[in-house]
């Protein structure tokens, strides 16, 4: 599957000239080949296999295999966070300090930062407020000495939690910043 | 699916009575407080059609709020000779407590094309409100009890009512994963638009209802898409460093308001103009800055915006390049939502530890408390009328699309059939 640049803005979605995939390249991205696999109702839709973009082993890979919240036994501790706060804790210092250790010992790993918060806030807030959450944790990363050329930040909000159950520790348990090493 | 352009309006089948429609018009004066009984006779013989018209406009004419819906009982009812005025048994509808009755009658019942013409009556003096004819496919019928029922408010209110229209909202139905729906806004017969297994957030129509605008990672980080309702087609609008979210179409469709994150994760207020692939940025504040809507002229911006300390809604005039604050109360208010009628923003709000609907008016400030149940209610959406919110509750303890008139008189689930339902975003008039 492949991503081709075939059509712009002024092209007129539903006319003849998407389908033969003749407009002027701008933004247009459409996939051929979704239409037969998958049935009526995403024929020339950016599809399921267009994951090009997702980070190997990251909590949205964990989630579309259904196993997003499992123990993370990477090298890279997790930190939390205060509600509707992105401010690093002693705590969650003393965690991105260890983290350094391990990326010192370790030059050529690089990793991404997912920000993330738990559900008791609105959808695009929280999407914000969890880049401010990854961006806190390698700012302090990068002010520790790590190149920022190898951190990466990413945020998913509160879609993407790794407990649901309502109750104080499994607020604080979503609020966080997971640590994924990149191949 | 069904077509948003062929139900054929054939004719403005009668005048309506004049004398009567000024009599009538303004006796009901806004939705929640009293309900109205209004009849609905389905002559008998007519069958499905006839039966599926009326489904769909006592459906459309309960969730207004404005009227409790009488259907005849099956027997002992009220011995109607025809669907004229003069052939209502006006006193047996009476009885039964109705203030107006709508007739109905089956004009054409081929397996293609149906045909239906209905009457407004006014149950106390026989006098004829308003009609219409329409006639279109066979899979349309509801949207024509549809077209009726906003007819029905237009002669009683003054004002078109609400459902010609759609809502597309998220909705995790059929496993873990959100996808957009679409369904009547009615509430009843929602269908999957996209099936890509993937996050998909905060739809937005475009103004002609034919495109929507939503977040999502589906290609792995949060950007702006936008799908075509009809082909399905998706198009990325922005994506690149950094996460895209929240866009929304300006009131001519001409331009895209969204937010970006810029350096140190900050997010950003734009405004795309595709045509020229020309960006105004509305504020260069170093903070959160999200959830970009527009006045109906066009003219300003709300957003909201943590620059404050706390997530707050503020208003940009993008002219004039000034921003206010519009919140003053609440240490969490987001989600703005500016009413079709320019003069009050709905807004999700945090208090006592719950999520709120909250309508502020722009000028004076006044605010209104919207829902008070227990279980968050967040995400409003204004119908094309401006008389009532679309938004997701949690107060039966599961994802749901409720809707409600402004003020928060009467609230009733809106989306039937659906757990996991949220974000609702309801498109203009259909025609």
């Amino acid at each position: 599957m492949s991503i081709g640049v075939t059509g712009s803005r002024g092209c007129g979605a539903g006319s003849r000239f998407w389908l033969l995939g003749v407009c002027g390249a701008v933004l247009c991205l459409t996939i051929a080949g979704c239409a037969a696999r998958k049935g009526a109702g995403t024929e020339g839709g950016l599809g399921e296999s267009d994951l090009s973009g997702t980070t190997r082993g990251s909590s949205l890979d964990q989630w579309r295999n259904g196993s997003v919240g499992s123990e993370d036994s990477g090298p890279l501790e997790t930190i939390h966070f205060d509600y509707d706060s992105y401010a690093l804790s002693s705590e969650a210092r003393s965690v991105l300090e260890s983290n350094v250790e391990w990326l010192r010992a370790n030059p050529s790993a690089r990793a991404e930062v997912e920000g993330h918060c738990d559900d008791r806030g609105t959808i695009e807030y929280n999407l914000a407020l969890g880049a401010k959450r990854a961006n806190a944790a390698r700012d302090y990363l990068v002010a520790l000495g790590i190149e920022a050329s190898r951190l990466t930040t990413i945020s998913y909000g509160k879609e993407l939690p790794a407990c649901r159950d309502q109750t104080p520790e499994c607020w604080a348990r979503n609020r966080r910043d997971r640590f994924v090493v990149m191949d | 699916m069904w077509s948003r352009t062929a139900v054929v309006l054939a004719a403005i089948l009668m005048l309506t009575g004049s004398l009567a429609g000024a009599q009538v018009r303004g006796t009901i004066s806004g939705p929640g407080q009293t309900a109205f009984p209004i009849g609905i006779a389905v002559p008998a013989g007519d069958g499905a059609v006839g039966e599926a018209f009326a489904a769909a406009l006592g459906r459309d004419l309960q969730l207004s709020g404005l009227f409790s819906v009488l259907r005849a009982p099956a027997t002992g009812g009220p011995a109607d000779r025809g669907v004229e005025a003069e052939q209502l048994d006006l006193a047996g509808w009476t009885a039964l407590g109705a203030r107006w009755v709508v007739t109905l009658a089956v004009t054409r019942d081929g397996s293609g094309a149906v045909g239906v013409e209905a009457r407004l009556i006014d149950a106390a003096d026989g006098q004829r409100v308003g009609g219409k004819r329409y006639e279109g496919r066979r899979d349309e019928i509801a949207r024509m009890g549809d077209r009726f029922a906003d007819h029905v408010l237009f002669l009683l209110t003054g004002e078109r009512g609400p459902f010609d229209s759609e809502i597309a909202f998220i909705s995790t139905r059929g496993g873990r994963f959100k996808e957009i729906w679409v369904s009547p806004a009615r509430g009843e017969g929602a269908r999957p638009l996209t099936h890509n297994r993937s996050i998909h957030l905060t739809p937005r129509w475009s103004p002609d209802a034919s495109r929507i605008l939503f977040t999502s990672f589906l290609q792995g980080h949060p950007w702006v898409y936008e799908i075509d309702v009809r082909s399905l087609k998706i198009r990325r609008v922005m994506g690149g460093r950094g996460m895209a979210m929240g866009a929304t179409f300006s009131p001519d469709g001409s331009a895209i308001a969204l937010a970006r994150e810029v350096g140190s994760g900050d997010s950003e207020i734009v405004i795309l103009h595709p045509g020229s692939r020309a960006t105004d940025v509305v504020s260069t504040e170093k903070t959160l800055d999200v959830s970009p809507s527009w006045s109906p002229d066009g003219r300003r911006l709300a957003f909201c915006s943590g620059r404050a300390g706390t997530p707050q809604i503020f208003i940009a005039d993008l002219a004039a390049g000034t921003v206010r604050r519009l919140t003053l109360q609440g240490g969490y208010n987001t989600e703005p939502a500016w009413s079709p009628s320019g003069d009050r923003i709905a807004y999700t709000g945090r208090v006592g530890g719950s999520f709120q609907i909250f309508v502020q008016e722009i000028e004076g400030n006044r605010v209104h408390q919207v829902t008070s149940t227990g279980g968050d209610n967040t995400s409003p959406a204004w119908s094309p009328d401006g008389r009532y919110l679309a938004f997701s509750s949690r107060r039966s303890g599961r994802d749901e699309v409720w809707i409600s008139d402004w003020h928060g008189w009467r609230q009733t689930r809106l989306i039937e059939g659906g757990a996991g339902d949220t974000s609702p975003a309801w498109s203009g008039w259909l025609e």
